[in-house]
């Protein structure tokens, strides 16, 4: 049979493993309202027993440790919804700003486009008058000036994009280090036997944040997470964490590199991937037409002038600046070639009073001259896509805003904190300890009855 | 009740749970019915076509929150009923457009019923509406598709991605018999 001192023991193990349980109910009280934490649990196993012939005892309780309720494919889906969200919020609101550009005003480029072929159809009733044709040298101007606005305001954007970017990549930069410090805490701890559950919680919420910025794969291994880039470039390994760099293109904007590759093309998620998405191609891709636009407007227009004559009776010169032969950077540097207005070429056959070449530079509005299209049309085609593409980019949003609430209400029913669950599990405890401490009393009382026993008896 | 329109019966039925029943009266100011599909008032005006097109894209938008929230909460059988819903409802409207290109155009300048005036914008509204809702429904699916694929993955384990390529059922003994001395891969 065992001790009295044996059964002391038991007794307290009890009461030690009781108080334990009672902490990890006190700290998920105390965190019920902390985001990202997971709410712990203590795990209790009966301690080995002892073996005194013909018996065996049971020696007592261990709180073995204290357990963080997690789900693990729960959170990589949140992680993997939280870098979709990034990119999209990131890309909604770039294309929200290039948008702006193109709502409907008197400057607007389609607004423009229409004074332009409007002063010429007003030239060709007059085609003599000086005020005429000095207003359609001005609506000229002003359509020059609205091309060069919208493509220098896209550029800026552009250029405020490239900024982020390089934003974006400092903050990586910084979770990452404190990631892999947080790594090194946790399996310094875990390497003990100890409970991380804390730390824990802060890497997750890192990693969370890590996803809202760029696109990561998660691996878990011993004690530790590696990180890597949607393409696998190292990100984080154990206690080691490796840097992004940022470097300048020959376009003047930077690239993302990882250890010395030029990873930019593939990061497609996050905050960086919708960064970058919406510098890289969706502003590009409209500049592109807005130049095709103005380069096939200005040739077509001057193509007309050539045939004609002036009101002095001179072949017709450039009513606009020829574009760039390839057509890059036409929106930007178009302007009016022309200063006097007796030099628009109005005339068919060099009369004065000829309105031939002036019919057929208004005729230019409703030819197809570009890519098949109408000026207007085609300016039509470049609104109605980038409304398209913000509207694409919003509900992509919105769905992953209802998928990740989705997610974190599920998240919050595992890992949360419930009061009632915890406030029933404080009285568990609390009687626990209580029936533990009475059992030490009453073996107490039963010491002191042996002592003075042998009191007695010596 | 049924009733052709351009070679197609719709029914009551068919166009859903909330179609009035006949005889049934809309009260001013309240959401139009989808009456004329179900009247015996066919064929059917510019603005009456237009107020039908109203009522039916705002069941289908309905219809479609009702959809995003089933996708949401993995509730397959409303998710399949709303589908089968939004599936007569795009037919229904398919219906109601071509009977309107058919219909010449009887509006007026200034006329609330014009181009510009409230139903027509009422009718833009809508179409916006149920057009961001589909657009948010297709990322939606295209996200619990992913799930789906995850789980697949997570279920198939590592031995998928490693194991040999399966051979048909008696390959090993025609090889045998063969007497082949080449080893599989």
């Amino acid at each position: 049979m065992s001790s009295l001192n044996a059964s002391l023991a038991t007794a307290l193990s009890g009461l030690t493993a009781e108080q334990g349980a009672l902490e990890a109910t006190t700290n998920n009280v105390a965190n019920v309202n902390t985001p990202g934490y997971s709410r712990l649990v203590p795990v209790l196993v009966s301690s080995d027993p002892i073996v005194v012939d013909p018996l065996t005892l049971g020696t007592g309780v261990t709180l073995q440790s204290v357990e963080s309720i997690r789900d693990p494919l729960l959170e990589s889906q949140i992680q993997q919804e939280t870098q979709v969200q990034g990119q999209f919020n990131s890309l909604t609101s770039a294309l929200q700003q290039t948008q702006d550009n193109f709502t409907t005003s008197s400057s607007d480029i389609g607004t423009q486009i229409s004074n332009f072929f409007d002063s010429i159809n007003q030239l060709s009733t007059d085609p003599a008058d000086l005020s005429v044709r000095q207003g359609v040298l001005t609506a000229a101007g002003n359509l020059a000036t609205s091309f060069n606005t919208t493509a220098n305001s896209l550029t800026q954007q552009q250029n405020s994009l490239d900024l982020s970017v390089v934003q974006t990549v400092g903050q990586i930069n910084q979770l990452t280090s404190q990631i892999a410090q947080l790594n090194g805490q946790i399996s310094n701890l875990q390497n003990v036997g100890e409970s991380a559950g804390s730390f824990i919680d802060q890497r997750t919420q890192a990693i969370d944040q890590l996803s809202t910025l760029t696109d990561i794969s998660v691996i878990p291994s011993n004690n530790s997470v590696t990180l890597t880039t949607g393409n696998g470039a190292a990100l984080v390994t154990g206690q080691q964490s490796f840097t992004l760099q940022t470097q300048l293109n020959s376009s003047g904007l930077h690239d993302v590199y990882s250890q010395g590759d030029d990873i930019t093309a593939s990061i497609t998620s996050g905050q960086l991937g919708g960064t970058l998405q919406a510098r890289d191609q969706q502003i590009p891709a409209i500049l592109t037409q807005l130049d095709t636009l103005a380069s096939s407007l200005a040739n077509a227009v001057n193509g007309v002038q050539a045939a004609g004559f002036d009101l002095n009776g001179n072949a017709g010169t450039n009513l606009f600046t020829p574009p760039p032969a390839t057509g890059v950077g036409a929106a930007a540097s178009l302007s009016v070639a022309i200063t006097d207005p007796s030099l628009i070429a109005a005339s068919s056959d060099g009369s004065t009073g000829s309105n031939g070449n002036a019919e057929a530079l208004y005729a230019l509005g409703s030819q197809t001259i570009i890519n098949g299209q109408t000026p207007s049309d085609y300016y039509s085609g470049v609104v109605f896509n980038v409304g398209n593409d913000v509207s694409n980019a919003s509900a992509e949003q919105t769905a992953s805003g209802l998928v990740l609430q989705q997610l974190n209400d599920q998240r919050s029913s595992i890992s949360g904190v419930s009061l009632d669950e915890e406030a029933a599990n404080m009285v568990q405890y609390q009687s626990a300890y209580a029936a533990a401490a009475q059992v030490v009393t009453t073996i107490n009382d039963m010491l002191y009855t042996v002592v003075n026993m042998a009191t007695l008896t010596g | 009740m049924n009733k052709t329109l351009t070679g197609v019966n719709i029914t009551s039925a068919s166009i859903g749970a909330r179609t009035p029943s006949p005889g049934h009266t809309v009260e001013a100011g309240t959401t139009p019915s989808i009456h004329p599909l179900t009247s015996a008032t066919l064929p059917l005006g510019g603005a009456e076509l237009d107020s039908a097109s109203v009522a039916l894209l705002q069941e289908l938008a309905r219809s479609l929150h009702a959809g995003q929230q089933a996708l949401l909460s993995r509730d397959l059988l409303s998710l399949e009923l709303n589908t089968q819903t939004q599936h007569r409802l795009c037919q229904a409207l398919e219906i109601l457009w071509t009977q309107k290109a058919a219909t010449p155009s009887s509006y007026r300048p200034g006329s609330p019923n014009g181009p510009d005036g409230a139903l027509a914008v009422r009718l833009r509204a809508a179409q916006w509406q149920v057009l961001q809702l589909g657009r948010v429904q297709a990322a939606l699916l295209i996200r619990a598709q992913r799930s789906l694929r995850m789980i697949v993955h997570l279920r198939a384990g590592l031995e998928a991605t490693y194991s040999a390529p399966h051979l048909p059922l008696g390959a090993d003994r025609q090889e045998a018999s063969s007497g082949s001395s080449r080893r599989r891969p």
